[in-house]
């Protein structure tokens, strides 16, 4: 750890907190503004273009939803939207916009994607600028980038009104939430941030790849192979290879910029380009690095502030965003010291791995020297501890704990900041949770926010905690005891197991990144990640919005000299120490058999 | 193959609506 990366950390929070505030207000605004009025001056034009939609779909905007209602109006959004992503990918070859003429994508690949996309995962197991069009990138993939976050935001607006309703049948109407989170927060801010990237050298265009010579032709051998594409051998049983002299590369061109905006801002995370955010034309420069970083971070942060305001008690939410901080800036620490030190391998060789005027030093495999140790280490905390799953350097390359930290963070429930909405949604479960502790140690009825917590609100609270665990360590056995799970770990032994336990963790809380060298675009792959993901997102929010209805049902005591307060630092501990005990709880035997083996085993040679 | 994995969008919406209908039954307030 150096002095730079801590500089680093303290200025990227104090600038996320001092943009964070005023977009607090905004999201306020929109969740508890008035159905089609503009929520601010300067977005006045937009209103018409709501009242217009909610008439074109045929959606009363003043009538209210029941939490079963706006269930199953949620469901059937995104089954919907689900059912189109796919379809797109399947015809894509006779549709405009396709200059490389990108054949369709296969079905098994398309069904992994267009769940991935919906359940705001982005998992990709394709490579983007060799499989999806312009017309799919832009059509489907980055429409669901706006959808799915939107999707969490109402969500979460619907567990505020829980709390802050009193004795009410409603919890809002999701029409009217998917609608005003889209018009008035993530397309206004992604167009002011898509046009920032540009500036900053993003791309974007309909050009086709452009051939171009290079500077230096590059000489590289590669195993020869025969008629049947299988790679020949000699009489030793060596590979035969071939050596070939490149003098030309092919650049990936297209809509970058466009897409690259909402990927962060909704913590959707799905790259343009293979390479994400580690490619020049995604992530050009270190300012760029930087506001991606708060980019993801920004609407999470924002909501926290959202919480207070709409609770009547802005306190409420400073809590919820001190517990996020503390256990972001405990982990992003981690991280930082872990990958700044040399690795073991390469000092008993005698490689300088220090820090230098020359060189970023520390663990620099798989990682841009435009960014270092430091924009890369915290990049990769930041992406976790969200979920949006965005990479600027190779996870699978990272130290066995700089690597279990991300895995650890993605394991406590993306709840650390977390997605846009989902961030939110669950870290309250886990408020919830917190004061069901509290109230059996101290013998009374858990209150949250003057709600009494009862058997209902658990049950669904158990529920929601536990399907996430249940899919990665159920997924994680099954793709470790099967031939089809095992042929795609690209390292043997400890970390292999941590390639598939992190692909598992990502897909079912909708994170998105990887260990990438696992090879997860097989039929077994890509349909067990779907599931994990498809579940991970709505058999958690199902019971969260039961948890919303049953809450707004109630009356709102009072507080008095008996109720606990959730807005101190004994709460946040208490808080911080519900979210570590469960994920620690869950996860920690597969852990051991993953990066601590790993660790050990580095370290011992 | 299309068939099949288009069954398989429709199903997981059909349990997580199943599953709804679930929390619903376990109680709690309408």
């Amino acid at each position: 750890m150096t002095l730079q990366s801590i500089l680093l950390l303290i200025v990227f929070l104090a600038v996320l907190l001092a943009l964070a505030w005023p977009l607090g207000i905004l999201l306020t605004r929109v969740g508890d503004g008035a159905a089609g009025a503009s929520p601010m001056r300067g977005l006045g034009w937009l209103a018409p273009i709501e009242r217009l939609i909610y008439r074109a779909a045929g959606v009363n905007p003043k009538e209210g939803q029941g939490w079963k209602s706006y269930a199953v109006s949620l469901l059937l959004f995104s089954v919907i939207g689900t059912l189109v992503t796919y379809g797109l990918q399947r015809v894509q070859l006779w549709l405009p916009l396709n200059p490389q003429a990108m054949a369709n994508v296969s079905p098994d690949s398309a069904f992994d994607t267009a769940v991935s996309f919906v359940a705001n995962t982005n998992w990709q197991g394709y490579s983007g600028e060799q499989t999806m069009s312009y017309l799919t990138q832009m059509l489907v993939l980055a429409a669901q980038n706006f959808f799915s976050a939107a999707t969490g935001i109402a969500v979460a607006y619907a567990l505020i009104r829980g709390f802050a309703a009193r004795s009410a049948q409603s919890i809002g109407n999701f029409w009217v939430d998917l609608t005003r989170a889209t018009l008035y927060v993530l397309l206004p801010l992604s167009l002011l941030f898509a046009v920032f990237l540009m500036g900053q050298g993003v791309i974007q265009n309909f050009s086709a790849y452009q051939e171009v010579q290079l500077l230096d032709p590059v000489t590289y051998s590669q195993p020869k192979a025969g008629a049947d594409g299988q790679p020949l051998l000699d009489a030793k049983g060596q590979p035969v290879t071939e050596t070939l002299t490149a003098t030309t590369q092919t650049i990936a061109m297209g809509p970058v910029a466009s897409q690259e905006a909402i990927k962060m801002l909704g913590t959707n995370g799905g790259g343009f380009f293979n390479a994400n955010s580690a490619h020049p034309y995604e992530n050009p420069t270190a300012l760029a690095n930087f506001v991606q970083m708060l980019a993801i971070f920004l609407i999470p942060a924002g909501l926290c502030f959202t919480f207070g305001r709409m609770v009547g008690d802005r306190r409420q939410g400073w809590a919820v965003l001190g517990a996020m901080t503390l256990l972001f800036v405990a982990c992003t620490l981690v991280v930082l010291g872990a990958e700044q030190a040399a690795h073991p391998g390469l000092q008993a060789l005698h490689v300088d791995q220090g820090m230098s005027a020359l060189q970023a030093g520390g663990n620099m495999e798989g990682k841009e020297t435009r960014f270092g140790i430091s924009a890369s280490a915290l990049f990769a905390a930041v992406t976790t501890a969200a979920s949006c799953g965005a990479v600027n350097a190779m996870h699978d390359s990272f130290m066995p704990l700089g690597g279990m930290i991300p895995m650890l963070l993605i394991q406590f429930g993306e709840v650390i900041f977390g997605g846009v909405g989902s961030g939110l949604y669950g870290m309250l479960i886990f408020a919830i949770m917190a004061v069901f502790i509290a109230g059996l140690m101290i013998g009374r009825t858990p209150e949250y926010l003057g709600k009494k917590i009862q058997a209902y609100e658990m049950k669904m609270t158990s529920i929601a905690i536990l399907v996430t665990p249940t899919l990665v360590l159920a997924g994680t056995a099954v793709a470790v005891l099967c031939d089809p799970g095992k042929a795609g770990i690209a390292n043997p032994g400890a970390h292999g197991f941590s390639e598939i336990l992190y692909a598992f963790s990502s897909a079912a809380n909708n994170n998105g990144s990887a260990f990438a060298g696992l090879s997860a675009n097989t039929p077994f792959y890509n349909s067990m990640l779907a599931v994990a993901m498809w579940f991970g997102r709505f058999a958690m929010i199902v019971p969260i919005l039961a948890i919303a209805g049953s809450l707004a049902g109630k009356q709102r005591l009072e507080a008095n000299a008996g109720t606990m307060p959730t807005h101190g630092g004994m709460f946040i501990g208490l808080l911080c120490g519900v979210v570590v005990l469960v994920g620690v709880l869950n996860y920690v035997p597969a852990l051991a058999l993953g990066p601590v083996v790993d660790h050990l085993q580095l370290f011992a040679q | 193959m299309d068939l099949v994995f288009i069954g398989a969008i429709a199903l997981f919406y059909l349990l997580t609506v199943a599953m709804a209908a679930g929390c619903d039954k376990l109680g709690g307030q309408p």
